[in-house]
């Protein structure tokens, strides 16, 4: 049987909110999941399988028209799909009202249910989110009815508010594949028996990596399936390692030298990180104006030996200070306060 | 630091005077008018500056003392001075408009600036200030308890001890306090700026919830019309059965009917909008809804006045009953055509109300998000609470220092005060108030129960034992002007084996007009050096 598994399109998200690129990520969405559905006019897969999160937030009308329209394209693909916690069911939810058309299965109920296709000897359960959380382990104790069946679960979740499932015990119980979304990082959990598509394409400045669909033949006892990345736009995470003599120059050059070497669709956000002389701060507003930066984080201590500053100022508030400071509980006001005392009593800028 | 030269080129009565000092005791003897004073201020002059508010300086309008009466321009002067070791040239002009200073390292030649604090650093740091309320003593300052007690706190809280010069509490914990202030400014901002987007969102909210309600009821009118319009329908079709055989209506009556039924419409319509605020509601929905309305009203008075018509004329002439059949079957479609269209239209009535609903619930969750602080908004709280907590600390442990360094203190005033009063009194602690608390053979004295010699003595002892803590960083000279007047023979001796005991330390100036202090360190044989101002 031959699939397409898609989850977490996100419809309507506006990523990067503020940047100039924003609009166009909201339109390459649509256009991706729209090119989905062309390769499966062209591959004339028998099922598509959409594990949640369609949109980003309560459908509109307009929104589930444009969709319907779309699946409508490939009358000869099963399309079965299910509201995630970004699209939960409400009772007034156009999901409900929806003229879908024959071709497509929508789970309405939140209690598990199942769509029996005879004539493909396939079976899809599933259901629909109607809260954003479900802690509750719906998923684990599932058994199909028909062994016989190539038994699919269309899942959506996997994080401890977002109903965890254990893809191993899934199958133990008798499925012959797990088609899960809601992590927008995909891998397959289980190769070739349980898949977390990851989103079509990345949402967040933090839906690090590739994202793309999955495309595979499924057998009872498991599925032969690849990856196709989708390369309108990846966010990469760079770090520069800062050190004392880390100037404003280095930095910027290294940004401008990433974005003419790396490919047109990757999108950075930049880290500075390590130890800076405690003199300099940096100024990252210029690396904000350059394109495809989406923001930078300085995460940098000031470059002061404490052991040493330690050992020279050990009778002096100084030192009283940094012991004070670091025999308290750590975390991060604790290590922020013993920077910024330090930089103050040494008569240092306070920079952040 | 040892003074070893002061030049005097124009400064008050002395002109082109060279004075050489030596390590150890110095004592500067003269007559009354003699310049004494005028030397005393000349040397603090030199070290501190003489600007407004610094040191004996600021006190007494010292500059217009000293300003020379002719060649106002000219008024300077110049120190040698040693410090580790070095040889140092400072030469200073104090014309205000002209105001010049000079620093030199006599070894190597290196020119180092005043203005840069580069003599800051070879006096430890010491402010005018703090040298004025300790070494620098004259005769009757004793009283200089609080302003005593104020410099401690200030200097022994600053981790003087190690000796590191630039590490001051004041200066840290106005740093600490300037950046939180712009830290909140930031974060105000922030918020100000995400309270403008939430209140749009709000806004726009609380006009979908409003459309939402105004649909809502638009719909349940509707409903009702149209099922009072179905009732009069079924009711209609009966009648006309009944009244098969009824009167005819003239036409003129028919026309005037339709009239009415139009205008009541029409008033309808109108009603409906002055009940709706127009302004405030989507215009294009209240069309919607009204259109529906008007529809519906239309659709009453026609199905109202039809029945009426009907029954009349089928109440006419049995000829054109049968044409009159045929017409109340045209009537019924369009019965039917306009309660569907109508039915239709609150379809559409009832799309824009979920689609509205739906905006709504996206809104609401988007408030919800935009209302928990985002990123930028917890790394500012989290870095302010960082310097609040930085500040508190620097605070706390700076009030321990404090406190320990004034046990440290008290010994070593008492040690003072003993050497000084020959053991007389032998323990003097300083309370929180920076007052002086005497004890002799185990009782306390008040200082007021004590002569004024004694007290000076005290005072002195307190000074120099303060002095010796703020000076740590480099050992000042000490200046006493006409300081043991107060003193008695024995007290006079014993004071000065106690200064002469730190004189290998520090060089100590003795501004006096009287030979005693003289007689009396060559009586205890302690070495000397003679100046004599004539």
């Amino acid at each position: 049987m031959k699939f397409m598994h898609i989850s977490d399109v996100h419809l309507g998200v506006r990523p990067d909110e503020g940047r100039p690129w924003s609009d166009q990520r909201a339109r390459d969405i649509w256009d991706s999941f729209a090119g989905v559905i062309e390769t499966a006019k062209r591959e004339k897969p028998e099922f598509l399988f959409l594990s949640g999160d369609l949109f980003h937030a309560q459908p509109l009308k307009k929104q589930l028209l444009e969709v319907n329209s779309l699946f409508g394209r490939i009358p000869d693909t099963n399309i079965v799909l299910m509201a995630g916690n970004h699209d939960y069911l409400r009772p007034k939810s156009y999901y409900l009202t929806m003229e879908w058309h024959k071709n497509v299965y929508f789970f309405r109920s939140e209690e598990l249910s199942r769509f029996d296709f005879a004539e493909q000897n396939v079976c899809v359960y599933g259901m629909s989110y109607w809260h954003r959380e479900i802690a509750e382990r719906r998923y684990d104790s599932l058994i199909p009815e028909n062994p016989q069946r190539l038994n699919i679960l269309l899942a959506h979740g996997g994080d401890e508010r977002h109903i965890p499932f254990s893809p191993a015990g899934i199958l133990e119980n008798g499925f012959d594949y797990v088609a899960a979304g809601h992590i927008h990082k995909g891998a397959q959990l289980i190769p070739g028996r349980a898949v977390m598509a990851g989103s079509l394409e990345p949402t967040d400045k933090n839906d690090t990596g590739p994202h793309g669909f999955w495309m595979g033949e499924l057998k009872k006892g498991g599925a032969g399936l690849r990856f196709y990345p989708i390369k309108k736009c990846e966010y990469c995470h760079e770090t520069y390692p800062v050190t004392g003599e880390t100037s404003e120059r280095d930095i910027l050059d290294w940004a401008e030298r990433l974005l003419t070497e790396r490919p047109d669709y990757q999108y950075f956000r930049l880290f500075l990180k390590g130890k800076r002389n405690p003199n300099i701060s940096y100024d990252v507003s210029r690396l904000m104006q350059l394109a495809r930066v989406v923001d930078v984080t300085c995460a940098l201590a000031p470059d002061y030996d404490y052991e040493r500053l330690l050992e020279e100022h050990r009778d002096s508030l100084l030192g009283s200070y940094i012991r004070s400071m670091r025999n308290r509980p750590q975390d991060a006001v604790t290590e922020k306060a013993l920077e910024y005392g330090v930089n103050a009593l040494l008569g240092h800028e306070i920079c952040r | 630091m040892q003074i070893r030269e002061a030049q005097i080129f124009n400064f008050g009565k002395l002109q082109d005077r060279s004075f050489a000092f030596a390590p150890g005791i110095n004592v500067i003897y003269g007559a009354n008018e003699a310049g004494k004073t005028t030397l005393h201020d000349f040397l603090t002059a030199m070290l501190f500056g003489m600007e407004k508010g610094r040191g004996r300086a600021a006190s007494g309008g010292m500059y217009a003392r000293y300003e020379p009466w002719h060649a106002a321009a000219y008024y300077s002067g110049a120190l040698r001075f040693s410090v580790e070791g070095r040889p140092f040239y400072l030469e200073r002009n104090f014309y205000r408009k002209e105001k010049k200073e000079i620093l030199r390292n006599e070894a190597d030649g290196e020119e180092l600036s005043v203005a840069y604090g580069d003599l800051d650093v070879l006096l430890g740091g010491i402010s005018a200030e703090a040298f004025r309320s300790t070494y620098d003593i004259g005769q009757s300052k004793a009283a200089a308890s609080k302003e005593l007690a104020a410099i401690l706190t200030e200097y022994l809280s600053d981790a003087a001890e190690s000796g590191e010069a630039g590490v001051r509490v004041s200066k840290a914990q106005a740093a600490l306090a300037a950046r939180r202030k712009e830290l909140n400014l930031d974060l105000k901002n922030i918020k100000e700026q995400k309270n403008q987007e939430l209140h749009r969102k709000m806004m726009e909210k609380e006009l979908l919830e409003r459309d939402c309600r105004e649909l809502t009821h638009s719909l349940a009118d509707a409903e009702r019309e149209i099922s009072r319009l179905k009732k009069i329908k079924a009711e209609k079709t009966d009648r006309t059965k009944e009244e098969e055989a009824g009167h005819a209506a003239s036409a003129g009556g028919k026309k005037r009917r339709w009239l009415a039924a139009a205008g009541a419409a029409a008033a309808g319509f109108l009603l409906n909008l002055g009940m709706h605020r127009v302004i405030s509601y989507a215009f294009g929905l209240f069309l919607a809804s009204e259109g529906l309305l008007l529809l519906l009203t239309v659709l009453f008075f026609a199905f109202f006045l039809r029945t009426g018509e009907a029954a009349a004329d089928k109440s006419g002439e049995s000829l054109r009953g049968r044409e009159r059949a045929g017409e109340a079957g045209d009537e019924n479609d369009y019965a039917r055509e306009a309660v569907l269209s109508a039915e239709h239209m609150m379809n559409g009535l009832r799309d824009t109300l979920a689609e509205k609903e739906a905006r709504r619930c996206n809104l609401s969750q988007q408030i919800e998000t935009m209302q928990a602080p985002g990123v930028q908004e917890r790394e500012l709280l989290r870095d302010i609470q960082a310097l609040e907590l930085a500040s508190a600390e620097i605070t706390r442990l700076a009030r321990e220092r404090y406190e320990d360094s004034v046990d440290e203190l008290n010994g070593a005033v008492s040690g003072w005060v003993a050497g000084i009063t020959g053991g007389a009194y032998d323990s003097v602690t300083i309370d929180d108030g920076g007052g002086l608390k005497i004890l002799t053979e185990g009782r306390e004295v008040p200082p007021e129960a004590l002569s004024r010699g004694t007290l000076e003595q005290i005072y002195l002892a307190f000074r120099l034992a303060v002095g010796d803590i703020v000076t740590r960083e480099e050992a000042m000279p000490v200046f006493l002007d006409e300081a043991f007047c107060m003193y008695d023979d024995g007290r006079l001796r014993q004071a000065l084996t106690a200064l002469a005991g730190e004189a290998e330390q520090k060089q100590i100036f003795i501004f006096t007009c009287q030979r005693r202090e003289m007689e009396a360190l060559d009586e205890l044989g302690l070495p000397y050096h003679k100046v004599y101002l004539t």
